[in-house]
């Protein structure tokens, strides 16, 4: 195996005198469905967010692909650059209040990929079909549930085809009942082997979906591992401490 | 005595003066807000040097009366622009009306965008920069269109402000309603005060009204995002 498709390297972030990144290592291979996890605060989301530089780290590299940058020195053009080969599925959905859910999903394919509007109507289309959103696609935000924000905003992310798609604890704003909906239709999606890494509290799914779990804790990855091997036989203490306070 | 028909009489004769204050009204508004988007990017960026020197601006024409300031367009500017090589003998009354409200309500305005603009949510930033827009296509595509709901009202507030400040116009010689009023009212000896005064208030109503209806035909426009987070009013 060569190198890995997504390498970071030595990230460091903080937030006034708060220290959330150490320097943080990880290898990220193509199709592999990373999660996540550990207590909070302990910088998961923070790490996620340097990937697509919503955080600008203080120190390190980030390759994906072929592409590869210094932390320390970007400009914005490269930065805007950077971010073109992910896209996000926020917390809070964060659909463009002001597009309807259809034009939501066309924007990075108008506006950033350069596609016509009738090539980029029918690539959104087709993802909004995957997430069953096909009869809500002239509904702004406002007008639905957050579980169908939700999945326009996967729809959103989809349709540009990046390289990794990065999920921000997709479901952890959603009502108890549209949890699952969502959750299947991120599994769906693992299974087409694009490449995800997810910061997610819910365990079970994790350990379905996941190829590789990475558990962090005070700014550091504490333990590497496919999923069965992490949740059955942590080798770190602070691994299983973890596990045993989350698995009632 | 009040002559009903002297209203009827002299309203078609302020026509010409209505159509003129319209357009000083569309040109202040239009011009002011032109420059009161990049005077609130300056400030929301805090560009240094040029952001000090508008809040110092802001704060100048906020505490400044409108005649004062037309005053200094109109006796003081030319003086100062002659230094440089100016010559301003041949600007019309109405350059140096268009001067003195742009250099009042630009910043004025730019006080309305900047915390419309700050009201938007950062997630939205966030998720236009996760797809890869630049921050102008940002600016252009997202954000502007969920600030200008949010300004509207006070947007309408302003432009009728700018109504209301056509009529100290005639203190520097340009012949604006109320002046026409007293062109009028002197063309009768005096005997028309009321009936003058009258005719320059429908007008001023008018512009108002329409004013506003041009607004709340804006704010309906976008009423389709359902952005108001706030209470429900009965429609």
């Amino acid at each position: 195996m060569g190198e890995p498709f997504v390498k970071i390297r030595d990230i460091h972030k903080s937030f006034g005198k708060t220290q959330v990144l150490k320097g943080v290592d990880l290898d990220v291979e193509k199709g592999d469905v990373v999660t996540l996890m550990g207590p909070s605060g302990t910088g998961k989301t923070t790490l996620l967010r340097c990937i697509n530089l919503l955080e600008r780290p203080e120190q390190g590299s980030i390759t994906i692909g072929d592409e590869t940058i210094e932390c320390g020195k970007l400009t914005k053009k490269a930065m805007v650059s950077f971010r073109r080969n992910t896209t996000m599925v926020f917390q809070n959905y964060n659909l463009f209040k002001n597009k309807t859910v259809l034009e939501n999903v066309m924007e990075g394919l108008v506006s950033v990929q350069k596609k016509s509007k009738e090539e980029a109507r029918e690539i959104a289309m087709e993802e909004l079909v995957k997430v069953n959103m096909e009869d809500k696609i002239n509904a702004y935000p406002s007008e639905i549930s957050g579980g169908q924000q939700q999945r326009a905003g996967i729809a959103r992310a989809l349709a540009l085809k990046p390289k990794v798609i990065l999920l921000d604890e997709p479901t952890s704003a959603l009502d108890p009942e549209l949890v699952g909906g969502v959750l299947d239709i991120i599994k769906d999606i693992a299974k087409t082997g694009i490449t995800m890494i997810i910061v997610t509290h819910e365990m079970r799914f994790a350990r379905k979906i996941s190829t590789k779990v990475v558990f962090m804790d005070g700014g550091y990855i504490v333990e590497t591992g496919a999923p069965d091997e992490l949740f059955e036989n942590p080798k770190e203490e602070r691994t299983k401490k973890f596990l045993e306070k989350i698995m009632h | 005595m009040f002559e009903l028909f002297k209203v009827v009489e002299f309203f078609p004769k302020m026509l010409e003066t209505f159509v003129y204050t319209i357009w000083v009204v569309i040109g202040s508004v239009f011009i002011s807000f032109a420059l009161a988007v990049p005077i609130a990017v300056i400030r929301i960026k805090k560009i240094p040097l040029i952001s000090q020197f508008c809040e110092v601006w802001l704060s100048f024409i906020r505490s400044m009366p409108g005649i004062l300031e037309l005053f200094l367009a109109y006796f003081v500017l030319p003086g100062m622009l002659d230094k440089v090589g100016i010559d301003t003998s041949d600007w019309s009354g109405t350059t140096f009306v268009l001067i003195a409200m742009v250099f009042h309500y630009a910043p004025f305005i730019s006080e309305i965008l900047r915390p419309a603009y700050l009201s938007v949510d950062i997630g939205q930033h966030e998720a236009a920069a996760s797809i890869g827009l630049t921050g102008f296509q940002t600016f252009v595509k997202i954000i502007a269109p969920q600030t200008l709901p949010v300004a509207l009202p006070l947007l309408c507030n302003a432009a009728i402000d700018t109504v209301k400040d056509t009529s100290l116009l005639f203190t520097i010689g340009v012949i604006d309603l109320m002046g026409k009023a007293d062109l009028i009212i002197a063309d009768s000896y005096g005997m028309s005060k009321m009936e003058a005064y009258l005719t320059v208030a429908i007008y001023y109503w008018i512009l108002t009204v329409g004013v506003i209806a041009i607004f709340r035909q804006w704010e309906k426009y976008f009423k389709k995002y359902k952005l108001s987070t706030g209470i429900k009013l009965k429609s």
